[in-house]
């Protein structure tokens, strides 16, 4: 209509005070002031903080096999951080994915022990495992997700109280139907050779799963950004009454999603067994909820950011367990410090604020 | 001069992001006196009382309290010297009792606890010296609006308030109420408080002040007595020029006419039992806006939520185009012809955190304009959202910034934009420029009229009569739930006229009001 | 068999054992409680509890008085209330994310911190660690069936009853209680009559707090006599249960907590027969899970009648 010069769309100059940037630069700083206590910490307990601290940081670029374990703990993270930022991104906090971990991987043990579901191809019966425990998985991720989508109960509470439980039927499965007594005590029977994932790293752990991590990591990326399905998933979880008014409905919306998280932890599970342990011989359960929740904050729940959260984490983690062999005082446990820190600081919406309304008054006064 | 209680000089407020809400305001407050603080929405009315009250603090200026400049760090203070203020949104816990949320803040205490019985006792004194008519062991959830609003009053007066403000009482009274109200405010004077009356309402203003301030785009235009005053000099004080409100000139007649809406014997009881809505009944034909006045609460909003599909229909029959589409979703409802502009922009109108091009789409992304089997298409909602801006004149640097970093008026832009971009058959306008820029407002109304003049149906909701005696070809009045009135032309119709209907002073009968429809 | 089995759920030592188990549980509900009702959610109630428990210990040892861990652990509890409450009240950070960040934090720090302290991992069963004594309760002891449920249980089990009275003082009988519910009902409408808001839920976080690290002392203080691993067992989150259950009414809360309670007194009777351990594990949870279903499907027909 009217007055088109005015507001002809123009590219914007970078400064670190745009969204982008800005969020970068936050995550930057929250890892630094992690590092920076880390670094504090060690000097109370260790002798020789300087060189423990460099060391910390540097060991797992030390050898070709140390930087392998990055890559393979990375794999199990970069999982439960997609199955979690999928629920966050959709405004649902649901942990299940600690308990969907530990029982999908049980299903997967079940099919991976077992003859009769082998066809002896290397590629099919790893399929037929890790499909089989998505599928499972997603199953289970629905019993929260109807009552969430059906009855809006707190997913958070059902969520952990199902891990517990999954866990209690997992185990008791395991040692009453998949373990031969007598014999692996507490594990189950040894996986079928041609069910486990091949090492495509000569001389490290690292297994074909951590190629099934990136390609669940761009298919979350295209189904968040580029599909219908993420279309609402994105809105609905920016703002659910909007969303409603659209004329979007939840129900599905939230079974869908429960579902593919499920899917996704499962699947998790599975590569991780598949490609890393000869058998079944999980006592506790894998901590996973918690941590992908951690992931996919740190990740601001953006499949990429999940990718480098999960590898950062995995850095710093695999860097503490190799330290920890030659060192007493070091444990993989201690990178917990880290991880409190840098989610605490970029879920602080007031985090560096001042910085930034100080940078925008200054280029205001700039223009004029 | 010892009888002014409170004195405002020079007062000025800059928010940080370079809006003027008040410049240089001057005004003096009288003990015992009932002083109206008139002017239009987005005046700065609502500014300058949280200034008063010590909700925000005011950029230059200074405030007297009996003779002595002071400066109050936070409502509490306020409180302590004497000012109460009762909210337009009430500041009351539901789950407390009337006692309980009258004390709250200022307990009577024996020893370390709570005396349940002195809180009962005091404020029941307090009810009964004041003439009240409320059981303070009730809940305050268990009140009528009127009653909450008394509740509201009873804290002030119990914090021994000598100046109360009220921000809009009345918007949400029936006229019994704002009666009733009026007689206590009365009262009050005589009994030495000072009642601080903000409204736009002037019939109501000029029957009950004793001076009337103006106040117009942030400035002060003067102090009047009330029986000096005409209703005509007050309009234009507090519009300045006689302000454009006439788009007839933007009118043209739709080469389509058939029938676009058809609603009828809508009943709608609330949880409680309460009837919202009573036999509703009108329609709308394509090329005319169909105006809905009324009072705020008289059952605008649940005509809307049931018209939408936001609250599933209890009663009655809807129309679009000749479909029943009483029980139908909001999606297909949508899918039928129907758009709306929701009242609250922010709670149901976008979503803040996300682009304005993800916004332009949310009611139309699964059209095949946008998306396919599964993929959304990326460039086509990109082009989308430039054409909007542009035809919008949405002002933002690109159409990938968050819709939470525009102006409320933009905001709006871009939900007209969507809602328009549907090419609906039928269009409910909620309040559609409540709260934002008169140059964007006079833009909505623009595009209104435009849609209509395309054959688009309009139903036009808003408390702003200005906006629907400008808008409208028909109107109906809303009062308690009900259809009051119905003018098939508005050549001749006054506000006061409609102000009597909205009342419920006057009422048509039940012929006149049944020509709403079309049959 | 069963029929003896049944026959011990009415015993006195049942119940004995349902106070015993059921003690965590309502220091873990009292702190969910507080905390909500002020407005601000404690997550974290489930982390609190494992420090609590590892710092009780591991102070009582290097003191070698169980009074001093008990005092590190009331120390404890109010440094997680004043991390919780400077993220969410003056960072803005989500209070969810901060007690899922606390939750893992204690978990994985606790391990760290065994590392240092005893070279294992798993429990502190090498440190000379003290536990808070039993009380036998004078005359009451002597009562037949009375004295044998409310006599001779530990410490913090009285500390808890008494502090569950005054709690239910604090919130239904003073001032502060008042305050408290209206700043979690609705902020607003508390700061326009003067409340201090900020000031009111830091308090009740502290409170909250230092509950659920009493919560922890009292499982490896007393209950048993060492900390390790997981020893917590969702109880904080079952007290997060028990209270989104009692929906603001605190004696709600405290009946759910113990029905809790006596899930938890089941399996451990259960636990002596030859019944699968790991799935009669699960019955209190299992328990939690029906609780909550029950509540959101009450609140859907409530709703939906409206």
């Amino acid at each position: 209509m009217t007055n088109k010069e005015e507001n002809v769309v123009t590219k914007r100059k970078f400064s670190w005070t745009n969204d982008g940037p800005f969020e970068f630069l936050r995550i930057v700083a929250s890892v630094l002031v992690a590092l920076v206590i880390t670094f504090i910490v060690l000097c109370f307990v260790a002798p020789e903080p300087v060189d423990t601290f460099i060391k910390l940081l540097t060991y797992p670029v030390k050898s070709k096999l140390y930087f392998g374990y990055v890559l393979v703990k990375m794999v199990p993270l970069c999982f439960a951080g997609l199955a979690t930022a999928l629920y966050f991104r959709t405004g649902l906090f649901n942990l299940s994915t600690e308990g969907v971990f530990y029982i999908s991987g049980v299903v997967c043990t079940y099919f991976a022990i077992n003859e009769t579901f082998m066809t002896g191809n290397g590629f099919l019966d790893s399929a037929i495992c890790i499909i089989a425990a998505g599928i499972f998985g997603g199953l289970i991720a629905l019993i929260p997700g109807y009552l969430k989508a059906k009855f809006n109960a707190d997913e958070m509470v059902i969520s952990l109280m199902l891990n517990n439980i999954l866990f209690g039927i997992g185990y008791w499965f395991v040692l009453n139907h998949l373990a031969i007594s007598g014999i692996t005590g507490t594990a189950s029977a040894d996986f079928i050779a041609s069910a486990k994932l091949s090492n495509i790293i000569p001389k490290t752990q690292v297994h074909s799963g951590i190629i099934l991590a990136l390609i669940m990591v761009i298919l979350v990326y295209i189904l968040m950004f580029k599909t219908k399905l993420g279309y609402s998933i994105r809105m609905t979880g920016s703002n659910k009454s909007f969303a409603r008014y659209s004329g979007m409905g939840a129900f599905g919306l939230f079974m869908a999603v429960h579902f593919l998280a499920g899917f996704i932890g499962g699947m998790g599970s599975s590569v991780e067994l598949l490609g890393l342990y000869r058998k079944f011989n999980w006592s506790t359960l894998p901590g996973l909820g918690f941590t992908g929740a951690l992931i996919a904050n740190i990740g601001k729940n953006h499949p990429l950011g999940v990718l480098l959260a999960s590898f950062g984490i995995s850095y710093l983690r695999a860097g503490a367990q190799l330290l920890a062999n030659s060192n007493p005082v070091i444990d993989i446990s201690m990178i917990s410090i880290v991880e409190v820190i840098v989610t605490l600081l970029i879920s602080s919406q007031y985090f560096l604020r001042k910085w930034r309304d100080k940078q925008l008054l200054k280029e205001e006064q700039k223009n004029g | 001069m010892e009888d002014i209680i409170l004195k405002l000089e020079d007062i000025t407020k800059i928010y940080s992001n370079g809006t003027v809400a008040n410049k240089d305001i001057n005004i003096e407050f009288k003990k015992g006196e009932i002083h109206s603080i008139v002017g239009e929405n987005g005046a700065g009315k609502s500014t300058l009382m949280k200034i008063i009250f010590a909700i925000e603090k005011q950029t230059l200026g200074k405030i007297y309290h009996k003779g002595e400049e002071v400066h109050y760090q936070n409502s509490m203070e306020a409180i302590n010297h004497g000012i109460g203020m009762v909210h337009q949104h009430f500041m009351l816990i539901p789950s407390f009792t009337v006692a309980q949320n009258i004390v709250l803040g200022n307990e009577p205490t024996k020893g370390a606890f709570i005396d349940k019985n002195e809180a009962v006792r005091v404020t029941q004194e307090l009810v009964k010296k004041y003439n009240f008519d409320i059981d303070v062991t009730q809940k305050v959830a268990d009140l009528t609006v009127s009653a909450k609003q008394k509740v509201e009053i009873l804290k002030t007066l119990y914090r021994n308030a000598e100046i109360i403000i009220l921000d809009e009482p009345t918007a949400v009274l029936t006229p019994q109420e704002t009666d009733q109200l009026f007689e206590q405010l009365i009262k009050f004077k005589e009994m030495g408080h000072t009642i601080v009356f903000i409204s736009h309402k002037l019939n109501e203003v000029l029957q009950i002040s004793d001076r009337i301030s103006v106040i117009r785009k942030g400035v002060s235009k003067g102090t009047y007595d009330a029986k000096d005053i005409t209703i005509d000099k007050l309009t234009e004080l507090i519009i300045g020029r006689k302000l454009e409100t006439n788009y007839d000139g933007y009118r043209r007649d739709s080469e389509n006419h058939e029938l676009i809406l058809d609603v009828r014997n809508i009943d709608h009881k609330d949880g409680a039992g309460v009837e919202k809505l009573k036999n509703i009944n009108f329609s709308i034909k394509a090329g005319e806006i169909l105006g809905i006045a009324g009072v705020q609460g008289n059952g605008q909003e649940e005509l809307i939520k049931t018209l939408t599909g936001l609250m599933p229909i209890q009663n009655g029959k809807i129309s679009i185009c000749g479909n029943d589409v009483s029980n139908m979703s909001i999606s297909q409802k949508r899918k039928a012809g129907m758009s709306y502009i929701p009242e609250d922009r922010m709670v149901d109108g976008c979503a803040a955190k996300e682009s304005i091009q993800d916004n332009l789409i949310s009611t139309t992304y699964e059209r095949d304009k946008f998306s396919g089997k599964f993929f959304i298409k990326a460039k086509s909602i990109k082009n989308n959202a430039l054409e909007l801006i542009d035809r919008f004149s949405i002002k933002t640097m690109s159409e990938k910034e968050k819709v939470g970093a525009l102006s409320g008026g933009n905001i709006q832009k871009v939900v007209v934009a969507r809602e328009w971009s549907t090419d609906p058959k039928l269009m409910i306008a909620e309040q559609p420029t409540r709260g934002i820029d008169i140059g964007s407002a006079d833009y909505i109304h623009k595009e209104l009229i435009e849609m209509r003049n395309n054959g688009k149906g309009i139903l036009l909701v808003s408390a702003d009569l200005n906006e629907v005696l400008a808008l409208s070809d028909r109107l109906v009045v809303m009062e308690q739930g009900e259809i009051v009135a119905y003018f098939d032309s508005l050549k001749g119709v006054t506000e006061s006229e409609l102000g009597l209907y909205m009342l419920g002073v006057k009422r048509q009968s039940e012929e006149e009001i049944r020509r709403a429809c079309y049959d | 068999m069963a029929n003896n089995i049944l026959s011990s759920f009415f015993s006195a030592s049942f119940i004995f054992i349902v106070i015993r188990v059921g003690v965590p549980l309502l220091f873990a509900s009292m702190s969910a409680y507080v905390a909500s009702l002020a407005g601000i959610p404690n997550i974290a109630v489930e982390g609190i509890m494992i420090f609590g428990a590892l710092f009780g210990v591991y102070f009582s040892a290097l003191s070698g008085s169980a009074w001093v861990g008990l005092l590190v652990v009331i120390i404890v509890g109010l440094i997680m209330a004043l991390v919780i409450a400077f993220f969410s009240m003056k960072m803005k950070a989500d209070p969810i994310m901060i007690g899922i960040a606390l939750n893992l934090f204690a978990t994985d720090f606790s391990i760290w911190l065994l590392v240092l302290w005893t070279g294992t991992k798993g429990t502190t069963a090498t440190l000379p660690s003290k536990v808070l004594p039993t009380v036998n309760i004078p005359i009451i002891k002597d009562i037949p069936i009375l004295g044998e449920i409310i006599s001779g249980h530990y410490f913090l089990t009285y500390v808890c009853v008494v502090l569950a009275i005054l709690l239910y003082i604090l919130v239904y009988k003073t001032p502060f209680g008042l305050r408290m519910k209206a700043c979690g009902l609705d902020e607003h409408a508390a700061e326009s009559v003067g409340i201090k808001v900020e000031k009111v839920r830091l308090i009740a976080i502290i409170i909250s707090c230092i509950l659920a690290a009493l919560g922890g002392a009292y499982l490896s203080m007393g209950y048993m006599s060492i900390f390790s691993n997981n020893m917590t067992a969702s109880r904080g989150w079952t007290g997060i249960a028990a209270n989104a259950v009692g929906q603001g009414n605190f004696l709600v809360v405290i009946l759910t907590t113990v029905i809790f309670a006596f899930a938890q007194g089941i399996v451990n009777r259960l636990a002596l027969t030859d019944l699968p351990s790991d799935l009669v594990n699960t019955i209190p949870y299992i328990c939690v899970l029906l609780a909550m279903i029950f509540l959101s499907v009450q609140k859907y027909r409530k709703e939906k009648s409206k």
